[in-house]
């Protein structure tokens, strides 16, 4: 076997060194934080700055990135990524494979290529955080086998990113994905001889969990109480059955009738009058939608019914903050994104880049002394991020890591439910727990998916450039260490190096002396890769790698 | 670029290496750690939860003319033809006959020799609730009733009333251990969850492969037992709440790991054949694990398996008999694993979901209800009958609350404590694990012996 072939490898080249030699272990010294560097006087922020924007904001830093936010600034980047057009995933997906032998991996290599080369970033990494929460999976068998329309839903979801929510809202309501996903799609008026009623799955979802959530929220996310001090519920079944009936009479695009069997997995769904229930309808704060509208009037009033709530902000908005910056984010931050998201200062309300700007421009995302928690990253999001700083391929012109899922057990567009890998409010038992705080990525954090995790990491450094031809697959992703190479005699510049591409700066002391003493370790009488990909790899599944400060 | 999976093979092929480093320091971790509890025999509970609600109400198929008429009227196409439903002894309920859906055969002979149970309409509750109750508000019901997240919650919790952080079966793991044991009692197939969670023991998780190997640290490895000091020290230095939490998770896998591995090298090569489903191969990990229990100094285990793909709200005439045989195949076969290792009576494997489905169909699928039925499985089961009533089959009756979501006649409680009971809680424990069984004035159902 190919990895046997590795170790035997390695295991041969490195027994001399090894034998008897024992990595001591000191007693823990104190460690001071880590001191701020002063902005240079040409630059509009440090580099360190620049690496926490990016982590925030990108799939990952990269020289020329870092370089570019630090001089430039957050708010000027934020404005040419605002600029940047979309980099859709499916015209990829299409040239590249355009043969009917289409798998839902060939998604996965075109989505880790966009995301990891794509130049609007910010577009690419929210769209990935909006995928988590307007959630479509290829665990349903009927989206597995059509990678070209769940491609189409990922580009949907890009173009929305900067666009606003309210048309965010109605392209994934019509979209035929999430049409099969959550079986809006064909719901048709009810029948009482049948006992058929409408289909309440994406009534209850769409508010659930794409809009306005279970309970009333105050602006700054805090939950609303009765007198009795219990939350107040924002709707009952009725309010589902009101919406089950609106969104009736959908199907895919392009049908002579309701019963044709053209099937379009990309275009928006349409309208099938004679399926539509044209009821009256009673959606939340008691809205009334009269009796004899057709399918879209409906559609337009339940969406903006539900756009107009004021939960969505604070709903919608602590989600992305949670994403991208920090699990607990203040009740202040919430409440100054929500106010964002329902005013972007021109009267509009839903004005996604506002609410993009209001995240990552807020002294809680950019102070790079914050005392906020930060959040424990999604493993895809470092696995990425090692990808972006070391400019990972595979021979072949692909990425190599299209079986992320069977590794990991985490995939982009994969998540085992609608309720995502990960909820929310998910909270870690222990200290996290007992602090009060949440901690949506521990959901999937756990002896099985920490294992997987170590080992990709131990398989990323050490499928690096620097070994050549040892590396006989041509489908394998292979992370570039010239850079480090370059370094590799002054380990304190390499450490630097390291610290701020791959930890923000956030390198301890003592962490320093370990992986300095780990060096010296790995140098001995061994190829420089080797020491590259121990350093790289003891980093990477380091806990301070793995949170986010 | 071809088909790839360079990654896979390789964790598939080093996950089974032997762990004999861990085996001589870690078996004396095991034999020097006392347990709080004064089990003399061996137990374990498997909690099978069927994510997304299970449309259990048509596991069970009333056979008498006359019922099965309003089932067919009400349920419309997603019935089941009367002439395929299988037979099956019944004593306690008002039907006189009863059938069992057709794709549930692989559980039919089990049943027959009495060696599983169905119990009927059970759901979360606060306490019991009639129809009229509900609907003039003098009765507490769960919050949330009908959606998924927060239906799993209430019966892993079994105290809706509350934000719960634990689940029951965490709160009786809590009770009966010390804290000094080195492997958790409570072992997941699913990862994290609630009901395995408790204020002292998590659940440890575990791949149908066992406890899988770490590369690089791993200290089997004299290469690199060196990398695996240096991770001690970054450790050692860890700051922050989500840093340390990582940390700390990271060496409960380094270190309890190769304990499973090595335990699970020792176990018997199992006869009995499981199916090649995600489903079955957790089952057969489960059964694998008890197999070695001895060897982990477990008088007293609890597992979680879960099975996904259950909320059938359309195309469910295909897909709920597909997930019932997948289901019914893979418990079979661990029953009969169960009895070729001899401890049949000693592991009771029961049934949990979201909730069942309504009786009312949406044109080719189903929605969120209340109530289901469940099973029960295993050689201590007063198997072969029903407990508890089946709901009436019709729109409007009093189990109805409307479109057929079916009210609970028996609470998650009283399921959780006849289990609970048998696993070795005294009352007074029963009602510490399930603050709401009070309210409910049978606290055993009697489906498992004494």
């Amino acid at each position: 076997m190919f990895t046997r072939f590795i170790f035997c490898f390695f295991l041969v080249a490195l027994l001399p060194a090894c034998g008897g030699e024992d990595a001591a272990t000191p007693a823990p010294e104190p460690t001071p934080s880590p001191q701020p560097q002063p902005t240079p006087p040409d630059r509009a922020m440090t580099d360190q700055e620049a690496v926490r924007l990016l982590l925030q904001a990108s799939f990952g830093p990269t020289d020329g990135s870092v370089e570019n936010v630090a001089e430039i600034g957050a708010e000027a980047w934020l404005e040419a990524q605002f600029a940047s057009p979309v980099t859709e995933h499916l015209p990829l997906l299409n040239s590249t494979f355009p043969g009917d032998e289409i798998y839902s991996h060939h998604w996965v290599e075109i989505w880790w290529q966009r995301s990891i080369y794509a130049d609007d970033q910010l577009r690419q990494r929210v769209a990935f955080s909006l995928s988590q929460i307007f959630v479509v999976s290829t665990k349903d068998a009927r989206l597995l086998v059509d990678p070209r329309g769940v491609t189409s839903y990922y580009d949907t979801l890009l173009t929305h990113s900067f666009g606003n929510f309210r048309d965010l809202l109605e392209a994934v309501t019509l979209h035929p994905m999430m049409g099969m996903y959550l079986s809006m799609l064909g719901n048709e008026k009810p029948d009482a001889e049948r006992n058929i009623r409408p289909d309440e799955n994406f009534a209850r979802e769409v508010m659930q969990l794409f809009t306005i959530g279970l309970v009333e929220l105050n602006q700054d996310g805090s939950v609303v109480t009765d007198s009795q001090g219990n939350p107040v519920a924002t709707y009952d079944q009725e309010t589902i059955k009101g919406f089950a009936h609106v969104f009736t009479g959908w199907h895919y695009a392009g049908r002579a009738s309701w019963w044709d069997d053209n099937y379009d997995g990309q275009s928006p769904m349409e309208p099938y009058e004679a399926f539509h229930d044209r009821g009256e309808k009673i959606l939340l704060n008691g809205t009334v939608v009269p009796a004899g509208q057709n399918a879209r009037a409906d559609l337009a009033m339940a969406l903006d019914n539900l756009f107009n709530h004021p939960n969505v902000g604070p709903f919608i908005g602590k989600q992305l903050i949670q994403r991208l910056v920090t699990s607990n984010p203040s009740a202040g931050y919430v409440s100054r994104v929500a106010a964002a998201f329902n005013d972007n200062g021109e009267g509009v309300r839903g004005d996604m880049r506002a609410v993009i700007e209001a995240i990552l421009l807020d002294d809680e995302a950019r102070d790079i002394n914050s005392t906020s928690t930060g959040k424990l990253r999604n493993p895809l999001l470092r696995i990425a991020h090692v990808m972006r700083v070391f400019q990972s391929r595979a021979r072949d012109g692909g990425m190599g890591h299209e079986f992320v899922g069977l590794n990991i057990g985490v995939a982009p567009l994969d998540s085992p439910s609608v309720f995502n890998f990960y909820r929310p409010d998910y909270s870690a038992p222990g200290a996290i727990r007992e602090a009060g705080l949440v901690s949506p990525e521990f959901q999937i954090t756990n002896e099985i998916s920490i294992t997987r995790y170590v080992n990709y990491m131990f398989y990323m450094a050490w499928f690096n450039n620097l070994r050549g031809d040892d590396i006989v697959e041509d489908d394998a992703g292979i992370v570039n260490f010239d850079q480090l190479a370059a370094l590799s005699d002054d380990h304190d510049a390499l450490l630097d190096y390291l610290n701020l591409m791959l930890m923000d700066g956030q390198m301890n002391d003592t962490m320093r002396t370990v992986l300095m003493d780990a060096l010296d370790y790995w140098s001995q009488g061994e190829a420089d890769w080797v020491k590259l990909a121990n350093v790289v790899y003891l980093i990477t599944i380091s806990p301070q790698f793995a949170a986010q400060q | 670029m071809q088909r790839r999976d360079f990654l896979k093979r390789s964790l598939v092929g080093l996950g089974g290496a032997s762990s004999l480093w861990a085996t001589t320091s870690q078996f004396n971790l095991v034999n020097a750690a006392t347990s709080a509890n004064s089990f003399t025999d061996y137990k374990a509970l498997v909690c099978v939860f069927l994510l997304g609600g299970n449309d259990s109400l048509n596991m069970l198929i009333p056979t008498d003319q006359r019922a099965y008429d309003q089932y067919a009227a009400t349920r419309q196409n997603l019935a089941v033809a009367r002439n395929v439903a299988l037979p099956i002894n019944v004593t306690n309920t008002q039907y006189s006959s009863v059938g069992l859906h057709p794709s549930l055969a692989a559980l039919h002979t089990i049943y027959e020799q009495g060696n599983m149970a169905l119990v009927a309409n059970v759901g979360p509750m606060i306490e019991p609730a009639s129809k009229a109750d509900i609907l003039t508000g003098r009765v507490m019901l769960p919050p949330q009733l009908f959606s998924h997240s927060d239906q799993q919650n209430h019966w892993q919790t079994a105290h809706p009333q509350q934000a719960a952080l634990t689940g029951w079966a965490g709160r009786m793991a809590d009770m009966l251990s010390d804290g000094t044991e080195p492997l958790s009692m409570n072992l997941s197939m699913a990862g994290n969850n609630l009901w395995q969670t408790g204020s002292q023991v998590l659940p440890f998780a575990l791949s149908s492969q066992g406890a899988e190997i770490l590369e690089g640290i791993n200290p089997d490895e004299e290469w690199q037992r060196p990398n695996a000091a240096f991770l001690d020290r970054i450790h050692a230095n860890t700051e922050g709440l989500f840093a340390s939490q990582f940390a700390a998770m990271v060496d409960r896998t380094r270190t309890t790991g190769g304990l499973v591995n090595s335990a699970l090298a020792l176990g018997p090569e199992l006869s009995t054949a499981f199916p090649a489903t995600r489903f079955a191969e957790q089952m057969r990990l489960v059964a694998n694990m008890i197999s070695v229990q001895q060897h982990l100094n477990q008088p007293r285990q609890i597992y979680f398996v879960a099975m996904g793909g259950w909320d059938t709200h359309d195309n469910q005439l295909a897909d709920h008999p597909t997930l019932l045989s997948e289901l019914a195949n893979g418990m079979a076969a661990f029953y009969n694993a169960t009895a070729e290792l001899g401890v049949s009576e000693q592991v009771t494997a029961f049934t949990a979901s979201d909730f069942g489905r309504t009786l009312t169909s949406n044109g080719d699928g189903t929605d969120h209800g209340w109530g289901g039925n469940h099973i029960v499985l295993g050689g201590a089961v007063q198997g072969a009958d029903i407990y508890g009533q089946l709901p009436q089959m019709s729109l409007g009756s009093d189990d109805d609350l409307g479109d057929g979501r079916i009210i609970p006649t028996l609470s998650v409680d009283q399921y959780a404590a006849t289990l609970a009971q048998w696993f070795g809680l005294a009352d007074n424990e029963l009602t510490e694990i399930l603050p709401n069984l009070n309210n409910f004035n049978q606290h055993n159902l009697g489906f498992l012996a004494e």
